[in-house]
């Protein structure tokens, strides 16, 4: 398995593209502005994009999803079964699917977004925005950020601690790190939940 | 090793703590640092390096959690997506890097040099940094938030939105950077 990761500079995300070294066969993450650049990695490395994995459909991460589908034709994998108009497979939180060969673990942690879904691959945790280095997702309410730290540490924090985290924003981090030094969570434990 | 969770060695069913040869594998690696300049997809946990010369190397995709760098170069190299957590640094020279996507955070930093290095979207929270120099650095969506920064400049360095958060600042020189760009929140005294 390789990990491909761009900066896409509009929205401030960062895009990822999961490859399959045996086939490659790929999976990309959320569908931001499409620019050049990740185009060029698909068609320098003649990847088959078999799937696309939507962590929430806030605009600014399923921007591209109108273009994606004119250059290629992956499958699209969400929560809800329609993003942006598109047809998606439903995952839901606990469900475990085989996309471009390779084993993808789906958990729905709901707080940023209601639809806000984690894709774990391999040792790879792709988050969102649910889970970044050093922060949670923005929410708009103190139910919705309670709702979301509780299912950060049921459903992420029980993950082996050397998982690497892949977040939709800012730089990379380890379920260890953020166990430690996640500032918003370390926060919240003594404001809500002391 | 059933109970081991580690990240196993290239070509290899062991992490390089339960490898048989751990020497071998240093050698491996700090030849191919010197000769090939390129180290990619290998996890070395805690392990230790003492004068190598890293510089003008590629270094990606690679896991060096708790691994000890004495007086090590790596200038002018392009790291990019490695981690670095809870490492020590110690008369380390990291000047003039490509840097992207690394993550540095928990580590122990001691009078080493990031200075002209490129070190956007990396993740130093919860460092302890001591004596050492980001000047003339590109911090841009960088997070230093609860480290501890001890006699540390980040002179002429650009702070776009970089997190000082919970930090710790002690003897910290900010002088012709953009602090009023970076994120200052909670800070401790």
């Amino acid at each position: 398995m390789r990990i491909y990761s761009h900066f896409v500079s509009g929205h401030l995300i960062n895009q990822f593209l999961i490859v399959n070294d045996e086939t490659m066969e790929a999976i990309m993450i959320d569908a931001p502005d499409l620019d050049g650049n990740i185009i060029e990695i698909i068609e320098k490395n003649r990847i088959k994009l078999k799937g696309l994995l939507i962590t929430h459909s806030h605009e600014a991460h399923v921007a591209s999803l109108g273009t994606i589908f004119k250059i290629y034709n992956p499958s699209l994998y969400a929560f809800f079964d329609n993003v942006s108009g598109y047809e998606a497979v439903r995952v839901n939180d606990g469900d475990v699917v085989s996309v471009a060969g390779m084993e993808v673990r789906c958990f729905h942690i709901p707080g940023h977004s209601l639809d806000s879904m984690c894709y774990l691959i391999g040792s790879a945790l792709f988050t969102g925005d649910t889970l970044q280095s050093g922060y949670i997702g923005q929410t708009r309410a103190l139910i919705e950020k309670e709702l979301l730290i509780q299912g950060i540490k049921e459903k992420l924090f029980t993950l082996e601690d050397n998982t690497l985290i892949f977040p939709a924003h800012g730089s990379l981090s380890k379920i260890r790190v953020e166990k430690m030094f996640n500032q918003d969570i370390l926060e919240a434990n003594i404001t809500i939940f002391s | 090793m059933e109970d081991c969770h580690t990240y196993a060695l290239p070509d290899s069913p062991y992490c390089y703590h339960h490898t048989e040869d751990k020497r071998k594998v240093l050698d491996n690696l700090i030849e191919r640092a010197e000769k090939e300049k390129n180290i990619e997809n290998i996890s070395l946990v805690n392990a230790e390096f003492e004068n190598v010369d890293f510089s003008e190397c590629f270094i990606g995709f690679n896991n060096f959690s708790f691994c000890t760098f004495t007086s090590c170069d790596f200038s002018a190299s392009r790291l990019v997506s490695n981690f670095f957590d809870y490492a020590v640094f110690e008369n380390c020279r990291l000047t003039d890097l490509e840097a992207r996507y690394n993550v540095f955070s928990g580590a122990m930093i001691i009078n080493s040099d990031f200075s002209g290095s490129n070190l956007i979207l990396s993740s130093f929270m919860g460092m302890d940094c001591y004596q050492s120099s980001f000047n003339g650095t590109d911090l841009y969506f960088s997070n230093f938030s609860l480290s501890k920064l001890i006699n540390t400049s980040f002179e002429d360095s650009n702070l776009k939105r970089c997190s000082f958060s919970s930090a710790l600042l002690r003897s910290v020189s900010f002088r012709y950077s953009n602090p009023e760009e970076a994120f200052f929140r909670n800070m401790k005294s």
